[in-house]
């Protein structure tokens, strides 16, 4: 593990951001959320690749957004301690902040979130990358062919006891 | 739909090299050392074209990328993998300045044209007469001289509209509405040879169709007996005697393993062609001292704007990009274009927070986007960043935003007219959905603060101008620089200004009339 990986507490901030940010929406067919899918190991594969000036402005945003009911809705709680609605007050506030600074750090966790999200090939098939998807040439060239074609690199959920997990 | 999903017939360009054609030096067990008539640095639009050519000519060519290769069959259509694989610094690299400016810049074998669009635009006679005029260019970039240089490009690279069964709904919708309300809209020209419209030209074409560089100029030059070292960034270029006599180069990505150093005599010259930003760097890394050095950077800022419609639009079907209005170049200096932005980054611009943004998410097959490439005049400065990144500073200027919140609005009206039920404009202080043509004036009265778009800096230029003199520019009129003969500087760096259309033909005509004069001579 890289030294740059979250931390348990900074996991769980993250959590309840991306859960606000991309939550499931049944009323439009997509069953899934983020929080569905493997956010730590999504995130620990991007704090070992980016530069780390990058790792560091996603840490800050995390940060940020944790500590924001208290100035945002006065709340003193981080934003992990609050109900999804109370949540959602906050990243709307700050996702419409005066503050240029503000606005970009949510749209950082939006931005990376939005990379995982739409990995999962329920979302792909709900946003419309699906229906292009399976028109498209699998880079399989001319040797590979069927299973031997170089796989998508998309994250297959399957159900396991009623809970959503990935295999 | 059975021709699109086959694979092709005979093997891609990139898996039909030469054995010993490609050094891949993350895996060099010693230091390296060896000799060329020409080493050139970069392998994207400039440096592939200056490598072929030269190669053509029978000297002997080394090509230096600091990416690797990566080749058609492992493109994926995951944005991370493409980000973390093709893109320098990830795909997060951005400029600074009163705000922050995303770039999207290649580092691999083919440079950006394995993730642009492959648009093709001869460079514009106004553009050619204000250098000849206002920076003293003279004889030395003339449409004479160019002309029989795109007229090859074009010829090499298969370069023609966008066929109408690839042009996709977007594309077409585009081209059929501008055209009713008066504005030339018309497919774009491309360097392709049988798109299948996978609208994945941003994350590396599956197909091998788009003809970017790893396809097409880097294949054919190492046929011709050219090497290319990938994965190895360019320390410096020596100078010995006012002469560039080699460049200096070490292993990168080795992943734990030992950094090697790679030094290529450059017996005739050094050709630097490592974008406008990278550079200038590696000339002031070579000794190169100059004021104009790194300073009068200038892009073309894009901006993304959606809209909603009734019926399904499916952007991710037909070319990237494949439809563009120029009408407003030179009395507006904004272009306007189509693109499908991967779901990723669509998905980041979609208005709203919590179910009702997935709701919306959710309909994304029925949204278009359009963009605006305004040619700004800002100018900013790049140096030596932290840890030997490269540092951009970069603000636009009023001009430029007023051009872009024009443009903006143009772009909305002709939503509107294209039956868009909801208009996103993404402007900070500008409702997040217009819903009617009567609220496009809230976008022409929207703040002039680059904080409040959403820019993606695109096409980069000026770096490392050329001029008559030494005060004023790095490069002179015979394309070397002033203070290095025979280290030629053949990207956009060396261009006085920017463009106002898509900039790959200019800079790949002016690196083959450089290579082909420079071979001749």
């Amino acid at each position: 593990m890289n030294r740059y990986c979250l931390r348990p507490f900074e996991l769980r901030w993250l959590y309840a951001t991306l859960g606000v940010l991309f939550p499931p929406a049944p009323s439009a067919g997509l069953f899934v959320g983020i929080c569905d899918m493997p956010v730590e190991a999504f995130f620990a594969d991007v704090f070992a690749k980016v530069p780390k000036v990058t790792s560091v402005g996603i840490r800050a945003a995390i940060w940020v957004v944790a500590f924001a009911p208290f100035f945002v809705i006065g709340r003193p709680r981080t934003i992990a301690g609050l109900s999804p609605a109370d949540r959602e007050r906050v990243i709307v506030r700050l996702s419409d902040s005066r503050f240029y600074l503000v606005r970009q750090l949510v749209l950082i966790l939006k931005t990376f979130a939005a990379l995982l999200y739409t990995q999962a090939i329920e979302v792909r098939e709900k946003i419309g990358g699906g229906l292009a998807m399976s028109r498209l040439p699998q880079n399989g060239g001319p040797a590979a062919s069927g299973s031997e074609a170089s796989p998508q690199r998309l994250l297959p959920l399957v159900t396991d006891n009623g809970r959503r997990s990935h295999v | 739909m059975s021709n699109i999903t086959s694979p092709s017939a005979a093997p891609y360009p990139d898996e039909q090299l030469r054995e010993g054609a490609v050094v891949d030096c993350r895996l060099l067990r010693a230091d390296l050392r060896d000799e060329y008539d020409y080493v050139v640095i970069g392998s994207g639009a400039a440096g592939a074209v200056a490598a072929h050519t030269l190669a053509k000519s029978g000297a002997s060519v080394a090509i230096l990328e600091e990416g690797p290769w990566v080749k058609t069959r492992d493109f994926s259509d995951d944005l991370h993998t493409s980000f973390n694989k093709l893109m320098r610094m990830s795909g997060t690299q951005i400029l600074t300045g009163r705000s922050f400016m995303p770039l999207l810049q290649g580092r691999c074998v083919g440079g950006s044209t394995v993730i642009n669009s492959a648009i093709a635009w001869r460079t514009p006679e106004d553009v050619i007469e204000s250098w000849q005029r206002e920076f003293g260019l003279g004889e030395s970039v003339t449409m004479a001289k160019l002309d029989p240089h795109f007229d090859a490009l074009e010829r090499d690279l298969n370069v023609h509209p966008v066929n109408d069964d690839v042009l996709g709904t977007s594309n077409r919708l585009f081209v059929e509405t501008a055209k009713a309300i008066g504005i030339a809209g018309a497919p774009m020209q491309r360097y392709e040879r049988g798109c299948k419209g996978s609208s994945r030209c941003l994350t590396g074409c599956p197909s091998a169709a788009k003809q970017g560089m790893n396809v097409s100029y880097i294949p054919w030059a190492l046929s011709l007996g050219a090497r290319i070292f990938s994965s190895c960034r360019a320390s410096k270029i020596e100078v010995r005697n006012g002469r560039a006599v080699a460049v200096h180069g070490r292993a990168v990505d080795t992943e734990g393993g030992p950094s090697r150093k790679v030094t290529l005599i450059a017996k005739k010259g050094v050709f630097l062609a490592a974008s406008a930003i990278q550079t200038p760097n590696v000339l002031r890394r070579s000794g190169v001292r100059n004021s104009a050095l790194g300073r009068h950077f200038q892009a073309h800022p894009g901006l993304a704007t959606f809209a909603m419609f009734d019926k399904p639009i499916d952007m991710y079907f037909g070319a990237t990009q494949g439809a563009e209005a120029i009408d407003f170049r030179k009395s507006d200096r904004f272009k306007l274009e189509t693109i499908s932005m991967p779901p990723e980054i669509a998905a980041i611009r979609v208005p709203g927070v919590g179910r009702e943004f997935v709701e919306r998410l959710t309909q994304l097959g029925n949204t278009a986007m359009w963009v605006v490439q305004v040619r700004a005049k800002a100018e900013g400065v790049v140096r030596p960043g932290f840890g030997g990144a490269d540092q951009v500073s970069f603000s636009l200027l009023k001009s430029d935003l007023e051009q872009t919140r024009k443009a903006c609005a143009v772009l909305a009206r002709l939503y509107f007219a294209a039956g868009a039920r909801e208009v996103w404009p993404g402007i900070y202080g500008v409702p997040p959905i217009l819903t009617s043509p009567d609220q496009v004036r809230l976008i022409e009265e929207g703040p002039l603060d680059s904080r409040s778009y959403s820019f993606i800096a695109t096409h980069l230029f000026g770096t490392a101008r050329m001029g008559p003199d030494r005060e004023s520019s790095v490069v002179g009129l015979d394309f070397s620089a002033h203070d290095a003969k025979g280290l030629y500087v053949v990207d956009s760096s060396i261009f006085p200004t920017n463009l106002g259309v898509n900039p790959q033909h200019s800079i790949m005509a002016i690196s083959r009339l450089v290579a082909t004069q420079v071979a001749e001579a």
